[in-house]
């Protein structure tokens, strides 16, 4: 499966949007020091890691672009599938067959396919995934203080890369907070010193602030709202709109509605038929968020009263907690992808709670609950051919982008006055165009329908 | 196979049938096949069909005649495989094609197929052809479709 996603992301050209104007910046930048400081004082954004990694793997392509950026998003996705079958320590049959259900919950999960397809030109949606799935690793090995060392450098990484890497302190405390002793008390007391530290200095001393309103369009009720139309409705008292963004974020994950803030649903059934897909989405989620329901019903009284929890409990506590808290990161505005760590630790849950309910010994309703297993595994592997397919188009779009890309630079006020930017461009663009693709308009047109 | 196999294998097999799979498509692909859905496969006509502009960037600078009918498989346009000029089946296909590029290229819209390609638009409700054409109009004088070559 991972390799499957890998060939998925090494077809998709460099996107001219989000990778093309950072790439000439690095070009611009004298040093990997320089992009860092660069990165740091970015009005809105702290990140300055992900523009020092920018500009390591430009210096070190030796103007092998494609290769460098996509190799490193390959070997983040291949990470994150390791990491995650180790956290999931497969020992039995029933594990071995939720393992393989919650893999096709990992990647037909439609935060999932925003947080893997993109470069920006490094992808650091996937990044904060593994930094976040590594933390977690951390938390539930053995003890000592080389694994403290280890987590506050995680923690470090992840909140330099991007604003979400603060799901990894989530992790911890979490972890913590449910028994895994991997890391020490000192050791996330660190973190949290480290966390501490972080907003102080982001507020308070770059004061890089938050991302205003006015930034980005985003999906609310049934449509999408632009940036002139946000702060038209709620520049005065945007509480509200931040409190629907949370909810939405949260629900996508475990419901697949809305999508990225939008009601599928009901617009689909609006304007006169919702589509298969849609339901598949639907149904499939609200059935695995069920099962992981009847998971925590089945155990909440143990933790309430005994404050006990066993390593399968661990996971499904912490995987909810980084849903959560995933959902209040995204407040200010919602994107499928920025939910990704939270799907990825929905996947994670999933495979608990399966492994669980199949562990069970046989009910008398076994046959019919056999029956809505496969239809739900069914539909999942459904939505994971969805994503290779939503991969396919994201690349026939991405190369026709290259087409245009003077004029787009133009637009952005971004076009290189220099030869060598020049020349950037133009290798990036015969890299795009000489590239094939499948072509989604030879494909069936029935298929939009279903892989939603 | 026991009741508890049978659970077992409901949330299983359909994953892994989904792995065979993969590691089908990932044989074929690393061998090239099938080539039919490929872009490299594809005609200037079909490009303009299907409003891939990358390959009809890459086809125009290989030296494809712009203003040459060639072959459009079944599907995009009509449901048989025909022959068309790419303006035409940019017209017929409804996506917005790469028509500036094509023009910019050399692709004729004169009064020779004008009408023809005003009627194709017409007929498929393509709004944004025709705008396009209405701006690039020969003469004010109007069209009956009846008595215009159908493209299709």
């Amino acid at each position: 499966m991972a390799a499957t996603v890998c060939a998925g992301v090494l077809r998709i050209p460099l996107q001219v949007t989000d990778s093309l104007v950072p790439m000439l910046d690095a070009q611009r930048s004298s040093s990997v020091i320089a992009a860092f400081g660069s990165g740091a004082t970015n009005p809105g954004y702290f990140r300055p890691l992900r523009a020092a990694q920018i500009q390591a793997l430009f210096e070190l392509s030796n103007g092998h672009y494609f290769a460098a950026y996509k190799g490193f998003q390959a070997a983040a996705v291949l990470a994150v599938f390791v990491l995650f079958l180790l956290l999931l320590e497969v020992n039995s049959l029933e594990r071995a067959a939720a393992l393989l259900f919650a893999l096709t919950v990992l990647t037909g999960l439609h935060t999932f396919r925003g947080t893997v397809w993109e470069a920006y030109p490094v992808n650091h949606s996937i990044e904060v995934v593994a930094f976040c799935l590594l933390a977690l690793l951390l938390a539930r090995s053995k003890p000592g203080r080389w694994t403290d060392a280890a987590a506050a450098l995680t923690f470090i990484a992840a909140i330099f890369t991007v604003e979400s890497g603060l799901l990894v302190w989530v992790v911890i405390v979490g972890a913590w907070l449910t028994g895994a002793r991997g890391i020490s008390r000192r050791g996330v007391a660190i973190v949290t010193v480290l966390l501490a530290g972080y907003l102080a200095m982001r507020f308070a001393y770059l004061r890089t602030g938050v991302p205003a309103l006015s930034e980005r369009s985003t999906g609310f009720g049934l449509r999408q709202l632009d940036p002139a139309e946000l702060q038209r409705r709620f520049g005065a008292w945007p509480y509200g709109f931040y409190a629907y963004n949370v909810l939405s974020s949260i629900l996508t994950v475990l419901f697949s509605e809305p999508r990225a803030g939008i009601w599928t649903v009901p617009a689909e059934f609006m304007r006169g038929r919702i589509a298969g897909g849609t339901i598949i989405n639907v149904v499939s989620s609200t059935v695995t968020t069920a099962i992981i329901g009847w998971f925590v019903v089945a155990r909440w009284r143990q933790w309430w009263r005994e404050r006990s929890f066993d390593r399968d409990d661990q996971l499904v506590v912490v995987s909810l907690a980084v849903i959560a808290a995933n959902g209040v990161i995204s407040y200010s505005y919602t994107k499928d992808e920025i939910m990704g760590p939270g799907g990825v630790f929905y996947a994670l849950a999933a495979c608990v709670s399966v492994a669980a309910l199949l562990s069970r010994p046989v009910q008398p309703a076994a046959s019919a609950l056999a029956l809505i297993l496969a239809m739900t595994a069914s539909a999942w592997v459904v939505r994971t051919a969805g994503l290779h397919y939503q991969m396919n188009v994201m690349t026939f779009y991405d190369r026709n982008e290259w087409v245009y890309v003077d004029d787009w630079l133009v637009q952005q006020k971004s076009a290189p006055t220099t030869d060598d930017g020049k020349a950037l461009v133009r290798q990036l663009r015969e890299d795009a165009l000489q590239r094939s693709s499948v072509n989604p308009y030879l494909l069936s047109p029935r298929l939009d329908q279903w892989f939603r | 196979m026991t009741r508890s196999h049978w659970m077992l294998a409901s949330v299983a097999v359909p994953a892994l049938g989904w792995i065979v799979l993969g590691v089908i498509w990932l044989i074929a692909t690393a061998l090239g096949v099938p080539r039919g859905f490929d872009s490299r496969t594809m005609t200037l006509t079909e490009a303009s069909a299907v409003a891939s502009h990358a390959d009809a960037a890459v086809l125009l600078r290989g030296g494809a005649d712009p203003n040459a009918a060639s072959r459009l498989r079944g599907g995009l346009v009509m449901n048989s495989a025909t022959t068309m000029t790419p303006l035409e089946a940019a017209t017929g296909a409804i996506r917005s094609g790469p028509v500036q590029m094509l023009l910019d290229r050399g692709a004729r819209i004169d009064e020779g197929n004008y009408a023809v390609l005003w009627c194709g638009a017409a007929a498929r409700r393509n709004t944004d052809m025709l705008r396009f054409l209405e701006s690039r109009r020969p003469e004010r004088t109007p069209i009956d479709c009846t008595k215009v070559r159908s493209l299709w």
